[in-house]
């Protein structure tokens, strides 16, 4: 089949909102500000783990300019579960986490909040709230939350697990799954090489630019209003409305620009808190996050412990493989445990394997999803063993991975076969490409480490409309994390045959955008972008009704062509009419013409990547430094290029800085150390060269572009590829991360003695 | 018949079975059968997401299924592809 040929599709154009963000004209969350608006802020717990005696408020109320204080007990407490993904998210535990009742489980956990005329009152009242504690030991890693005579988080927590297993009264363990596939023990006995590791990964934090932030208003008729900055507005929505008891009916989200995301604005934190204040005090509440507040009570990804063993025959062949994954939950149940261990083996076709995965939950804040949330620490492990596999065995690193690489029809670990997949175009591009080809530079290490993810599809809603000038506007409920406005117009710009330039993209309130999903799971430009197709057919064959009543003829004597409708059987009256020559007649032909549609697609085909990665290492200092650095992936199809390789470019930075120095540093106390950016290394842009992209398309059955997910899978590789490298460039085997000039030294230093 | 694939996970509820043969014309009647055979499995296919002919649906109750069909069903993946729906 040849390939299709498209005008606006795979074009560069720049972002319809490119103007308003470069000039600061954009606005975020935090720039609302309304009449008579107070500012709320939140008390925080100072302990990791206490039992909340008593909590005072009355010095705070008198205080002038206070005119609100919320504790736990002015929330219902609402007991039902939602079902957010793997395992069901324990409506209570949300409740807790928004504002602690009996016990305080992490350092920052709200304990209460405040609301004064000004910011500065507001914190001097934050700080009079007097609350009372009874100081519990803090449960700060995996392995002392699983001792026998743990301090316990919960006292009625059970193991959700899948098999059943025996209970022994309250646990730390909040889950377990397990996969498993062959006969492990003949799998390892075939085996000529079996390697076996312990790997570790720190809490690291997503690390967005934007601090959690929201405006609330509540009506004198109970109507709500919150303006937020969220991956999902209909989730803040329905989530504010489910814990506060509220008809979500009464309440309107804005989403405002979104300053990153990453997966970490899809929980709420502070919306429900100002809707209780703002119906307590019946003024407009503004609540924004400090880069403190966000780092300690906003989600980061897990910690993770995760034991692996892999036994390969001499020609490179996996015979066996075992995964036991142990994912940090923070202070509630729901790590992404079981997407780690549904990923861990993914890529590759193992005969015999056992997964078991652990949910655990520690005095820490609550895990958000962060980027492909569970797979990479889970590709640390299974791309470091494999690595060491292909160096004893002297087989080409490129070469044991295709071997080894799943294609179409071989079944998932998880279960079901795999449909149209990459993997192996990737791993020919790597091969195949300049970096992989050229020589290493003397002292320096090469690493290369895949990844995999699945992808989402889920609900989305778009509508279309015409303008008379023949320009379209298109409206979608997604806030714009990854350039899916630009995305977006295009589509509608190659549906309708219109320039790019004239379709302006927007996102819109819940109250006027359809119901959409959030965005998140990759799923915007897939799911969302499918709506806007239809929705631009749509219009399509409206003006083909539009034309015919033109023309008088039956809608079946017409055609769309590209940009315009034809007649199927022209005369020297009867010609083409292109969109603006249609629309230009409108009124006349029956009104407006809206397009819309709305789509619950399948999960998009899962995605593949690969990256190489070179690096530098000062054996006097530990100092590494990342040289050059590639990053291959199957986008399905890339509907703007420039943003699909930004998505590369930033997941590839974002695990860079995950490999090499960020991490959360905790002091016995459970406080974290290291809330801001000074402390908190993430990479800046002289930190790492430019990140190359390939970009290989093998398109998605059922889109009509074939579109797959882009933005998550990029993030899952780095980890490996960085730890790869560092191993080739000293001769140590690197198992824990992050891989910083303290720990490096420390390596080389033992190594040398 | 559609062909049902139990993991390790849910063969614990099946007596051991790992596959089995049904006459079902859509998700929702296959679901009922399996849970009337073996009521074990109620909790657990209400927290899963169904995979049919390698297409993983996390709302599937009212999709059709061909006498070819494959099914398998797969844990329902959190965090970045949350989804909010009350289950009491």
């Amino acid at each position: 089949m040849s390939e299709p040929i498209y005008t606006a599709i795979g074009t560069r154009p720049i972002r319809h909102d490119g103007v308003d963000k470069v000039t600061g004209r954009a606005n975020y969350g935090a720039d609302l500000s309304l009449p008579g608006m107070l500012y709320g802020v939140v008390v925080r717990s100072p302990h990791a783990h206490a039992r909340i005696l008593a909590i005072d408020t009355s010095a705070a109320l008198q205080m002038p300019g206070v005119k609100g204080v919320v504790t736990g007990k002015d929330v219902p407490l609402i007991d039902a579960k939602l079902g957010m993904g793997e395992g069901a998210m324990d409506l209570k535990d949300m409740g807790d986490n928004l504002l602690a009742r009996d016990k305080a489980l992490y350092h920052g956990h709200a304990v209460a909040a405040v609301a004064a005329t000004t910011l500065a009152a507001a914190r001097e009242a934050a700080a009079l709230v007097r609350v009372d504690y009874d100081v519990l030991e803090p449960v700060l890693s995996v392995d002392r939350a699983m001792e026998a005579g743990a301090p316990i988080l919960h006292a009625t927590m059970v193991t959700q697990a899948r098999p059943p297993i025996e209970q022994k009264g309250p646990t730390n363990i909040a889950g377990r799954m397990e996969l498993k596939r062959g006969d492990l023990e003949q799998g390892f006995a075939s085996a000529d090489i079996i390697v076996e590791r312990e790997f570790r990964t720190p809490t690291s934090h997503q690390g967005y630019i934007e601090p959690h932030a929201c405006v609330v208003r509540v009506n004198e008729d109970g109507r709500i209003s919150i303006w937020t900055s969220t991956q999902g507005p209909f989730l803040v929505r329905d989530a504010t409305a489910l814990m506060l008891g509220i008809d979500a009916a009464n309440i309107k989200v804005t989403p405002s620009e979104i300053g990153g995301g990453f997966g970490g604005k899809i929980p709420v934190y502070l919306e429900p808190l100002a809707v209780v204040l703002a119906r307590q005090t019946q003024r407009p509440v503004k609540m924004v996050m400090t880069r403190d507040e966000v780092f300690r009570a906003s989600g980061p990804t897990s910690a993770t412990r995760i034991r692996m063993k892999m036994g390969a025959t001499k020609d490179g062949t996996i015979v066996a493989a075992s995964a036991s994954l142990y994912y940090e939950a923070g202070a509630y149940r729901g790590s992404p445990s079981g997407a780690g261990a549904m990923c861990v083996f993914a890529p590759y076709t193992i005969p015999n394997f056992f997964i078991e995965a652990y949910d655990v939950v520690v005095n820490k804040p609550k895990v958000a999803a962060y980027r492909a949330p569970g797979s990479p620490m889970a590709a640390l492990a299974t791309e470091s063993v494999l690595d060491e596999i292909a160096r004893a065995l002297g087989i080409d690193q490129v070469e044991i991975r295709l071997k080894n690489a799943v294609k179409e029809g071989d079944h998932a670990p998880y279960g079901p076969p795999y449909g149209r997949i990459g993997f192996r175009e990737v791993l020919e591009k790597v091969r195949d490409s300049e970096h992989w080809k050229s020589a290493v530079a003397d002292g320096n290490g090469r690493g290369l480490a895949c990844g995999f993810w699945f992808n989402a599809g889920m609900s989305s809603s778009a509508t279309v409309t015409l303008g008379a000038d023949g320009s379209a506007a298109v409206v979608t409920g997604n806030p714009d994390i990854g350039g899916t406005r630009a995305a977006q117009a295009l589509m509608v710009a190659e549906e309708l045959g219109i320039p790019v330039e004239r379709v302006r993209p927007s996102v819109a309130d819940t109250d006027t955008a359809g119901f959409t999903e959030i965005t998140a799971g990759s799923r915007t430009c897939y799911a969302t972008g499918m709506a806007v197709v239809e929705a631009s057919r749509d219009v399509r064959e409206q003006l083909r009704a539009r034309a015919a009543k033109i023309w008088g003829v039956p809608v079946d004597e017409t055609r769309w062509e590209r940009d315009r409708v034809a007649p199927v059987n022209p005369t020297a009256e009867r010609v083409a009419l292109t969109v603006p020559e249609i629309a230009a007649k409108l009124s006349k032909t029956g009104g407006p013409v809206i397009g819309r549609a709305s789509v619950n697609p399948p999960t998009a085909g899962p995605a593949f990547a690969a990256h190489i990665c070179d690096v530098t290492v000062d054996r006097d200092t530990g100092v590494s430094r990342v040289v050059r650095y590639t990053a291959v992936q199957d986008v399905g199809k890339a509907i703007h290029p420039a943003y699909v390789e930004g998505q590369m470019q930033g997941g590839a930075s974002q695990g860079i800085g995950w490999a090499l120095n960020e991490e959360y540093v905790y002091n016995a106390k459970g406080v974290m150390e290291n809330a801001g950016f000074l402390d908190y290394r993430m990479p800046v842009a002289s930190d790492l060269p430019m990140i190359d992209t390939i970009l290989v398309e093998v398109p998605t059955p059922g889109h009509p572009y074939g579109v797959r997910g882009v933005g998550e899978v990029p993030i899952v590789p780095p980890l490996g590829a960085v730890a790869n490298a560092m191993s080739n460039a000293t001769g140590i085997r690197f198992t824990e991360l992050p891989l910083s000039p303290p720990r490096v030294l420390a390596k080389l230093m033992g190594d040398a003695s | 018949m559609p062909t049902v694939h139990f993991s390790n996970s849910l063969v614990h509820h099946t007596g051991g079975l790992t596959q089995l043969t049904l006459d079902a014309p859509r998700v929702a009647e296959l679901l009922a059968a399996l849970i009337a055979r073996f009521p074990g499995l109620e909790y657990e296919l209400d927290t899963l997401a169904v995979a049919i002919d390698g297409e993983v649906r996390p709302d599937a109750a009212y999709e059709p299924l061909r006498p070819t069909s494959e099914v398998y069903f797969v844990p329902k993946i959190a965090g970045g592809q949350g989804k909010l729906e009350v289950r009491r």
